[in-house]
């Protein structure tokens, strides 16, 4: 074969590659259909789960078509994102927390709680990726807070806030300053 | 392929199933050589064989992503290109089944089968028919329809013949009607 031609074949099989993981990334965001429900089921502004939502599954099938540490970041992002999320929704469930605004500092301090747990189950796991953790870190922590806003919108926007703080402080220095543990 | 070339593409193929992009190229030049002699192998024909090996590329390269690490690259590879090869043989096969000349000449406008049938049908009844006249009639029609102009023995007067060829033609019609009950 040529090396023109195999120039050509080589660019055709690097589409045929992307195309690929294009279709492999919006296979796998089926499995995000469960959590969109549980989101869309439990926040009482319809427009921000709607706006969450689907940030969530475009960022997802992004991260999951670009791949390495971005791809395996949106698993335990979903994960960690579903403790604010189910927090929220248990206390609401409970009774612990009134209609919106009524019980604010109890709803705060449930989103910033909560934010901090899913900020360690992030910074936990970002640990583990070696030299691929700040990359980790940043799209875990993008998934986690498109999951869990819709629950802590119970508390308004400082809410949302809180939980991303709550967060952000955790999961930073955990993944920063444990030592690259190799893959 | 040596031992080491092998472990080389299994660690290539396990980053870009990772989304490694730089894995890329690597892949490409180890792969393409041994896809190629073996879809050589498999498929006699050049030209066959050419087409399989690089449709085989394009599909191992559109389903990297789906690579299981855990699995031999270079198997996983060949087990692709076989079932391209055999793909291609199938549809091969297929083609030979029904020449090209005869869809074209169908498509042109030739008789279909069915209409040929028909025709065989009636002609073998004509000559049933035909058979049953008395050997005058049979050579008198037989002259008319010749090729040959006016179509008529020379020994007798193109008055006689037309005469000759009413009264055979008048015998066939009654005999094709006392046969077939039609006209």
């Amino acid at each position: 074969m040529e090396p023109v031609e195999s120039l050509a074949l080589e660019q055709r099989a690097r589409r045929a590659y992307e195309r690929g993981r294009l279709r492999r990334a919006f296979r796998l965001a089926a499995w995000l259909l469960p959590v969109l429900a549980v989101m869309v089921g439990s926040c009482r502004v319809l427009a921000l789960s709607g706006v969450s939502g689907s940030l969530l599954v475009l960022a997802a099938v992004g991260l999951w078509w670009r791949g390495e540490a971005y791809g395996r970041a949106v698993a335990p992002g979903v994960g960690a994102g579903l403790v604010p999320l189910g927090a929220t929704l248990s206390a609401a469930v409970l009774g612990h927390l009134g209609p919106a605004l009524t019980c604010w500092q109890g709803c705060l301090t449930v989103c910033v709680t909560a934010g901090g747990l899913a900020g360690l189950l992030v910074g936990h796991r970002a640990a583990q990726q070696g030299s691929d953790r700040r990359s980790f870190l940043v799209s875990a922590g993008v998934i986690a807070v498109l999951v869990g806003a819709p629950g802590c919108a119970f508390a308004g926007a400082a809410g949302i806030v809180g939980m991303l703080l709550g967060l952000a402080c955790v999961s930073t220095p955990l993944a920063l300053r444990s030592s690259p543990v190799p893959r | 392929m040596d031992a080491a070339q092998r472990r080389e593409l299994q660690r290539a193929m396990t980053r870009l199933a990772d989304g490694d992009r730089s894995a890329f190229h690597p892949v490409f030049i180890l792969a393409w050589p041994v896809v190629r002699a073996f879809a050589y192998s498999l498929l006699r024909e050049g030209g066959d064989a050419e087409d399989a090996a690089q449709q085989a590329l394009l599909r191992s390269f559109e389903r990297a992503s789906r690579f299981d690490q855990t699995r031999d690259a270079l198997a996983w590879l060949l087990g692709i290109t076989a079932y391209e090869c055999r793909t291609l043989r199938r549809r091969r096969g297929r083609q030979r089944e029904e020449p090209l000349s005869a869809i074209f000449d169908r498509e042109a406008g030739a008789p279909s089968p069915e209409a040929l049938l028909v025709k065989e049908d009636l002609q073998r009844a004509a000559r049933e028919v035909l058979a049953s006249l008395a050997p005058s009639d049979i050579e008198t029609i037989v002259a008319a329809l010749a090729d040959d102009p006016p179509g008529r023995p020379h020994v007798i007067t193109a008055a006689a013949f037309r005469k000759r060829l009413e009264r055979a033609r008048r015998r066939l019609r009654s005999a094709w009607g006392a046969k077939h009950g039609t006209c």
